[in-house]
């Protein structure tokens, strides 16, 4: 198993200035490089907190948004990850809302959310290698709020202070939030058997 | 908010039974910083989820690269429609502000020779001008009174010819000479009445009767140029 390298993924800053006024001025290819760099995160993202069908429907609105709003972004790589990140997860709570489901950010037990991407069941893909999916399905039996902190501080890969900002908490939440994520997700991994 | 969302009420609750996982092997496990084999006990699988989580993009993943460019190209040529809208009206204001300016100008000739023709009728002009709009007006029929009876026209005998060796004398029935330019001074005309006192006045109008010649030259320009009819 090797480590991951986030910055063969995400951008470096220098790389990303350049593909940032890029696509702003409309050149395809460089919108092509930030849609290739961050769709995967996004649907992993949102796949943890919703079926599959749901996170590219939305990852899709989260798009359309970053087009028509690209021009008023200014920050670095880090704050648009940040920046996208935050919309899919608001696209998501409307997406919930227009449903009628609840709502992420209201105070309630998240555990007995219904998932309806039954292929994310973890016990059937037990048989198979640790894929992404896989991963992304044992992380989204968490507590949603664990599951929401650990999905936004590992596949989005922000700090904790900007975890606690956009999900209006404290970083001590945040980081209790981690630490629970953590320990539950290691008895997920045991009971599950999909890894050692 | 209640303990069961997982995040519990305040910093006491949580007891850290995973003591073995301070705030540092957090941190790394959730920056994806430790191998699953320097893991602390309990959490190697934890970190190959973590690794799996994060690996490169699958194909499923990129699948949606075209429309989400279609999308892009769309509002990029939105975008330049937009721009030649707003170049289009910025035209549309610029030939509205000419128009109001050429209307304030027709206005303004408009009160200029009304107040002008008032004042031919009632014999208000300077002489000269006077002369001038009596002469032009009454081709149409207008009555201009003119403030002094031009001089009967003496023509000269067709083989009386100027001695260039003579001088010339200037004369009130010679006909006035026309400026040929308009930079050029004119050839000064001879005055039937008596000269404004101020020196600003306008220079000696041509009292010549108006003919298809004289209406095919240009205009004089001057401070204070002679009525016109439109």
């Amino acid at each position: 198993m090797t480590l991951v390298d986030h910055s063969s993924v995400l951008f470096q800053d220098s790389r990303f200035v350049d593909v940032l006024v890029g696509a702003r001025s409309g050149d395809e290819a460089a919108f092509a490089e930030l849609w290739r760099s961050h769709n995967p995160g996004l649907l992993r993202f949102l796949s943890g907190l919703s079926s599959e069908d749901d996170a590219r429907d939305v990852a899709s609105t989260v798009w359309l948004e970053v087009v028509r709003t690209l021009q008023t972004f200014d920050g670095d790589a880090d704050g648009f990850r940040a920046w996208i990140f935050t919309i899919a997860r608001s696209r998501l709570i409307d997406l919930r809302r227009f449903r009628g489901r609840r709502i992420s950010t209201v105070d309630a037990d998240f555990e007995s959310r219904e998932r309806s991407d039954e292929s994310n069941d973890p016990s059937r893909l037990i048989e198979e290698d640790v894929s992404t999916r896989a991963a992304i399905a044992l992380i989204s039996k968490l507590p949603e709020k664990q599951a929401e902190v650990v999905l936004l501080r590992v596949i989005a890969d922000l700090d904790v202070d900007t975890v606690a900002a956009m999900l209006g908490k404290s970083a001590g939440v945040v980081r209790v939030l981690s630490h629970r994520g953590l320990k539950r997700l290691a008895e997920l991994v045991a009971e599950s058997g999909v890894t050692r | 908010m209640s303990a069961s969302d997982g995040s519990g009420n305040d910093m006491n609750e949580f007891r850290p039974t995973l003591s073995d996982l301070d705030d540092n092997a957090a941190e790394r496990l959730l920056a994806c910083q430790i191998d699953a084999a320097d893991a602390p006990p309990g959490y190697g699988g934890v970190a190959e989820i973590f690794s799996a989580a994060t690996a490169s993009a699958t194909p499923s993943e990129l699948a949606g690269e075209s429309d989400a460019l279609t999308m892009f190209r769309v509002h990029s040529q939105q975008l330049s429609a937009d721009a030649g809208v707003v170049v289009v009206s910025l035209d549309e204001h610029r030939s509205r502000r000419v128009s109001r300016k050429a209307m304030l100008v027709g206005v303004v000739a408009g009160v200029v020779l009304a107040s002008t023709g008032v004042a031919a009728a009632g014999g208000d002009l300077p002489d000269p001008v006077q002369r001038v709009a009596h002469e032009t007006l009454s081709h149409i029929g207008v009555p201009v009174p003119d403030p002094q009876p031009k001089p009967a026209k003496a023509p000269a005998p067709a083989d009386q010819r100027p001695n260039p060796t003579t001088k010339q004398e200037p004369s009130s029935t010679a006909p006035p000479t026309r400026p040929s330019q308009e930079g050029n001074p004119p050839s000064k005309a001879p005055r039937t009445a008596e000269p404004p006192s101020t020196g600003s006045t306008p220079p000696p109008v041509p009292l010549s009767p108006p003919s298809s010649t004289a209406r095919s030259q240009p205009p004089t320009r001057g401070p204070n140029p002679a009525p016109t009819v439109p």
